[in-house]
């Protein structure tokens, strides 16, 4: 296991925050005249970078019932790196108990 | 970092709730006399938005948090009557004025819209709590 491993499931999971503000924010504006909902993505090309892009602005039910269902999709997803990470320390501490006999 | 979503979310929940208080007094007061002329009986519960540069000023010169805003509706001008429809009894009088969200079908129709966006918030909150919840444990290996 490296610390790349590591480094990847934390970027992941400080990603899924961040987003997890940028889908709040869409849902509590939805309903604000002249708002345009916006989302994130990773950067690909950037270490820690966020490519911010603007959704299209299907009114107030399509940003609302959008935001709900990334949400959703967010907290999964955060769960499952998190469920990651959480594996990854068990085997350190495995490594750790057998070192030790 | 997810407390800027919980801030958010709350900050979602209150506009929406000030919304529906707002649909509640006009729907309250739809059948008074005089209510539609009234000021402060009849409000838009719309949302305004409001520019980043006004915010930061008004947050920097009052300690208060910051609000939403809830403008009245501009009066307009009421028909007198309409086709097709005995108007002698219900119909107000010409000089009278009604304002928009006066309408109970509209009302009614933002107090759903209000609701459904109240539930978009706490669908956010409740994200966002189960993603600190998750982070406490992860050190539970």
């Amino acid at each position: 296991m490296s610390q790349t491993g590591f480094e990847a499931v934390e970027q992941g999971l400080t990603f899924a925050k961040t987003r997890a503000i940028v889908l709040a924010a869409d849902a509590t504006n939805a309903r604000t005249p002249g708002f345009h909902p916006v989302d994130i993505s990773p950067d690909g090309e950037r270490f820690n970078g966020l490519v911010v892009r603007a959704l299209d602005a299907s009114g107030t039910s399509g940003t609302i019932e959008r935001s709900m269902a990334a949400s959703a999709q967010n907290s999964i997803r955060y769960r499952a790196l998190a469920d990651q990470e959480r594996a990854m320390l068990r085997e350190f501490k495995s490594a750790a108990e057998e070192a030790r006999r | 970092m997810t407390d800027a979503a919980f801030d958010i979310a709350a900050d979602g929940m209150a506009a929406e709730r000030s919304a529906m208080d707002v649909i509640a007094r006009n729907l309250a007061n739809a059948g008074k006399a005089g209510a539609a002329s009234n000021p402060e009986s009849n409000g838009d519960s719309s949302f305004v938005p409001v520019s980043f540069s006004n915010a930061l000023d008004d947050a920097l010169s009052s300690a208060d948090p910051i609000g939403i805003e809830v403008p009245f509706a501009n009066e307009m001008p009421l028909a007198t009557s309409m086709p097709g429809m005995e108007t002698a009894e219900i119909t107000p009088q010409a000089s009278q004025t009604l304002r928009s969200d006066g309408d109970p079908i509209g009302q009614m129709i933002a107090l759903v819209a209000a609701g459904r966006a109240y539930d978009a918030d706490v669908a956010a909150l409740q994200a966002a709590k189960q993603m600190d919840v998750e982070a406490s444990d992860i050190d539970k290996f």
